[in-house]
């Protein structure tokens, strides 16, 4: 039986993966599920804890603590952040912590650099998001190079990739990959902008152990980032996938695994909970008249969607068709931007409603029954660009989407939406102008214009493509362990040009650190003076402070000098008076006595 | 008079458009408007005025007040650029200071020093005024300087209403829509039996108008720059939801309902004619609805991302509506609530200007924010 390290970067991450870790564990492996991070927000932590508790064989836990993240990188350009003039604790902090610097601004540069290539050239918001991670200077590098032409930007591509191989891993993540000793080394998602799960593939090859990328979900490839050191596995969906990581991400096609969909295969088994009677009467929608159901996308794919959503919804009810004028309509909010839709007043609507209610635990075990069941009974689905189309597609019902402006960013604007609507075989059928597209739902309430097959043959090549009766999350789990009973392979170690080319770079890590400030350039030219002058300063008040402590010191110990010389002398004072007087007294009653033996004689 | 118009969008074209008008007739002086960068619309552009004539802006006459401007705009870019270097100077020697105030092993004379001149340099990185000098002149356009289009256009239009089906004769109001009809529907009810037709220009987001007596532009191939000018020169009032199209209205000298404003200061009307109604903010972390006088506290302007908002319902936009009808064309008094809202933003907006740029920018213009009022029937929430 062997042993899988799975690094994920945040608990958030065990969904795509639950029912594999299971199959996983059923089958004999022990698995352990690192962390990079916590996550509560959707109260991810929870799944973790409900992971660990499912199997003994399965054990969750955080990764080693690094000096530098990608949130301190760039929490450190945040101007309105109240941070103090902390410094490393030691030397070798310092040193790991500026080599991690290089290796984020790296990564960041290189994130930013994939967008200008010909296939994102429409994927302006991706282009903006990644280009907002890095500091100006670095983002005005990029750009400069980019807009030279494709030779710029592949030289600048190949110096990137060259330092990224010059930096070493971390020394705790390699600890780390000893300690735990895997067959197998999971990572996921390693794309994020800037990741630093790069290090962990890099480990892996420095210590001899099988890595893995497992592609979490299907706009990962493509609006993320790069994979920056290619590990030497590949786990993907689909066939257009490993196109992806073929073509996008330079993957040797050898190295790629098609495994399906493993987070899907419980809509293909799931049964509706209750009527459609029962469900509408739960949800407030009137049970006699047919839904469609609006499924809310994310924050950055729809960041003011609720505008839309009135508009499009306005724009149904004025329709001549009455079978849409007076349609159902269920929104069901993306659980990740719910919040917006707390503006929207559904009471002011006939027959709408927003459900489930905002603030429902996304963990629930009610919430992924509930959005069944909407699926189940609605008439059509709706929306902008999100994986909900894809479970109403393998639940079989038709979906659509309107293309306007305001989304023209994250729908042509990219390219995993593409694969929903692609030519005659994409699931979502996308009309250009909400007219066209109210067109489309009538035809879809009056059960026209079905494509159930073509629908079909979407999820079969999509989903699972190894087969519509073949679960995804087995599939996962035998690659993995097949992967896992592979050799080692060699441990690489590093040559000598990587070590000298190090020590070259080793202020260049220093310098990444800095600038990572994302200050002015004349502020790092004006710093050491300003810092020399406080510390010049620092130090004179420091000198003036400790004389000015020594001379009062000095005054206090001749004060209680003089004092102690005063008290004794005057203590001695009294001692020889009291003597004198004793012997005066002693002297007087001499005198008396002989005086009055002389008196007695005389008598 | 010599002016070179922001083009930058049409809102802010006509606000410097109304200005200039303004202050020509003020001064006495012929306006002459030099080519704007970006080329603004060529219609609001063409706009003459009795009050203001205008004089040429080619040419060899137009030379020296050419240079004269060049001169002037090379002087003020150049202020601009030394505040703004200034400015930023303060804010990096602030940031420099507090990380060097964070050394505790620093004595604490040190450290308190360092302090002291952080909050020197926190007092200069912040100017009191803005920066650029493009404040919105609200008493310059406390009057509306009468406008009208150059004779040709003037024929082109009428030709172009004609065809749309706008009669020369008919009382006509302008509605602009943001995203939904139906709250409207009462009150183009109203619109329709009190004799006006409707004429509804913009963008076509909400879904057409299908009324008698209402003419929908909005998306129509027919609706054109000139035409949608022309509409609003000759409407007895227009309702809009953008405060593009109010500020289209400002230099029109059209009398403008605003709906659905999200923001009680920026959105004032300047002129008595003017009435407004305001959305109603959420707060997306409790779900909370916030009163009309939480728009206009400063946490509520720092926070903008933290609201969503709820339209006028259409029992609110019927009564504006009725407020701006019954007002058309005669004085009619405020009411309690409303002068108590007015004294209330105007203070709001001289009190965040300060520390709010788009009040500095758009807020109240040396203590005046306009002789609008907040319609009689959100008015009277205001405690």
């Amino acid at each position: 039986m062997s042993r899988v390290l799975f690094v994920m970067l945040h608990p958030g991450f065990i969904r795509y993966y639950e029912p594999a870790l299971h199959a996983m564990a059923s089958a004999g492996h022990d698995v352990h599920v690192a962390f990079e991070v916590t996550r509560s927000k959707l109260r991810e932590d929870a799944a973790a804890s409900r992971l660990a508790a499912a199997s003994p064989r399965i054990t969750c836990g955080a990764t080693p603590p690094r000096p530098e993240s990608v949130r301190l990188f760039l929490e450190r350009s945040d101007r309105s952040a109240l941070r103090s003039g902390a410094v490393p604790a030691t030397r070798g902090d310092a040193r790991v912590e500026a080599w991690e610097s290089l290796a984020t601004t790296v990564r960041l540069m290189g994130d930013f650099l994939r967008y200008f290539e010909p296939a994102f050239e429409r994927a302006s918001s991706l282009r903006d998001r990644a280009e907002k991670r890095l500091p100006r200077l670095h983002a005005r590098i990029v750009r400069l190079a980019a807009g030279a032409g494709a030779s710029a930007r592949t030289t600048l591509s190949a110096v990137l990739r060259f330092v990224e191989q010059v930096i070493p891993a971390n020394p705790a993540v390699v600890a780390f990959l000893r300690e735990q000793r895997p067959d197998l080394l999971l990572v996921t998602p390693l794309i994020e902008l800037g990741s630093q799960q790069v290090d962990y593939i890099k480990a892996a090859r420095q210590t001899g152990v099988r890595s893995a990328l497992a592609v979490a979900s299907w706009d990962n490839l493509t609006n993320k980032g790069l994979v920056r050191v290619v590990p030497d596995h590949v786990i993907v969906w689909n066939e257009a996938q490993k196109a992806e990581a073929i073509a996008l991400h330079d993957v040797p096609a050898g190295r790629v695994e098609v495994t399906g969909a493993q987070v899907f295969d419980h809509w293909f088994e799931a049964r509706p909970s209750r009527s459609r009677d029962e469900f509408c009467r739960a949800v407030g929608l009137d049970p006699s008249r047919p839904f469609l159901l609006y499924v809310g996308s994310s924050t950055f794919i729809a960041p003011d969607e609720v505008p839309f959503f009135t508009r499009w919804l306005s724009r149904l009810r004025a329709d001549a068709d009455a079978a849409v004028s007076t349609a159902g309509v269920l929104v069901r909010p993306h659980p990740a931007n719910s919040r917006q839709w707390r503006a929207f007043e559904a009471a002011a609507f006939s027959n709408v409603a927003v459900w489930p209610r905002i603030g429902t635990d996304f963990n629930d075990t009610d919430f992924r029954r509930d959005f069944f069941d909407s699926l189940y009974y609605c008439a059509a689905v709706v929306g902008i660009n999100t994986s909900a189309l894809l479970e109403a597609g393998i639940v079989g019902r038709p979906v659509f989407t309107v293309t306007v402006p305001e989304f023209a960013h994250s729908q042509d604007g990219t390219l995993h939406f593409q694969h929903l609507v692609h030519g005659d075989s994409g699931l979502v059928r996308a009309a250009a102008s909400l007219d066209e597209h109210v067109a489309q739902l009538s035809a879809a309430l009056a059960g026209e214009g079905g494509v159930a097959e073509r629908d079909r043959a979407f999820v079969g090549s999509f989903i699972r493509p190894l087969g519509l009766d073949r679960p995804a999350a087995p599939v996962f789990a035998r690659t993995v362990e097949t992967l896992a009973s592979l050799p080692r392979p060699d441990a690489a170690p590093e040559a000598w040009t990587v070590r000298a080319a190090r020590t070259a770079l080793r202020p260049l890590a220093s310098l990444a650190r800095t600038l990572a400030e994302d200050r002015p350039l004349w502020v790092y030219a004006a710093r050491p003076l300003l810092n020399g002058a406080v510390r010049l300063w620092a130090a004179a008040a420091s000198a003036r402070d400790a004389l000015r402590g020594s001379v009062h010191l000095g005054r206090k110990r001749s004060r209680r000098q003089l004092q102690r010389a005063w008290y004794e002398w005057t203590r001695q004072a009294r001692h020889r008076a009291r003597r004198a007087n004793k012997q005066a007294a002693r002297l007087v009653r001499g005198l008396g006595s002989a005086a009055r033996r002389v008196g007695r004689r005389q008598l | 008079m010599a002016a070179r118009p922001d083009a930058a969008s049409r809102g802010r074209l006509a606000v410097d458009l109304a200005a200039v008008l303004a202050a020509a007739r003020r001064d006495q002086a012929r306006v002459r408007l030099l080519p704007s960068r970006p080329a603004g619309d060529d219609v609001l552009l063409a706009l003459t005025s009795d009050a203001a004539p205008r004089a040429a802006s080619e040419g060899i006459a137009a030379w020296p007040c050419v240079l004269k401007w060049s001169a002037a705009a090379l002087r003020e870019g150049l202020r601009d650029r030394v505040a703004r270097g200034r400015r930023s100077f303060w804010q990096e020697m602030y940031l420099e200071l507090r990380r060097l105030a964070g050394n505790e092993s620093w004595p604490a004379r040190v450290r308190e020093a360092l302090r002291r001149w952080m909050q020197h340099a926190s007092a200069r990185m912040s100017p009191r005024v803005p920066l650029s000098s493009t404040t919105f002149p609200r008493r310059l356009l406390r009057e509306p300087v009468p406008v009208r289009l150059p004779a040709a256009l003037e024929q082109q239009a009428r030709r172009e209403a004609a065809a749309a089906g706008i009669t020369a004769d008919g009382h006509v109001v302008t509605l602009e829509i943001g995203t939904r009809i139906e709250p409207f529907l009462d009150a183009i009810g109203f619109l329709e039996a009190s004799g006006y037709t409707v004429v509804r220009i913009g963008e076509p987001a909400a879904a057409r108008v299908r009324h008698r007596r209402v003419i929908d532009l909005a998306g129509d191939a027919q609706q054109t720059r000139l035409l949608e000018l022309h509409v609003l020169l000759r409407s007895a009032f227009l309702i809009c939801e953008s405060v593009e199209v109010q500020r289209l209205a400002c230099l029109a000298g059209t009398p403008c309902l605003l709906v659905n404003a999200a923001d009680a200061v920026v959105s004032y009307p300047v002129r008595s004619s003017g009435l407004f109604t305001l959305k109603t903010p959420v707060d997306l972390d409790t779900g909370e609805l916030l009163s009309v006088e939480d728009m206009l506290t400063e946490r509520y302007y720092r926070n903008r991302r933290n609201y969503g908002f709820r339209e006028t319902t259409a029992v609110e936009l019927l009564a504006a509506v009725r407020e701006m009808h019954d007002a058309r064309g005669r004085h009619t008094a405020e009411t309690a609530p409303q002068a108590r809202f007015r004294a209330r933003a105007t203070a709001a907006a001289q009190g965040l200007a300060a520390r709010v740029p788009q009040l500095a920018e758009w807020g109240a213009d040396e203590g005046f924010l306009g002789d609008g009022r907040l319609a009689a029937v959100q008015a009277e929430r205001v405690s």
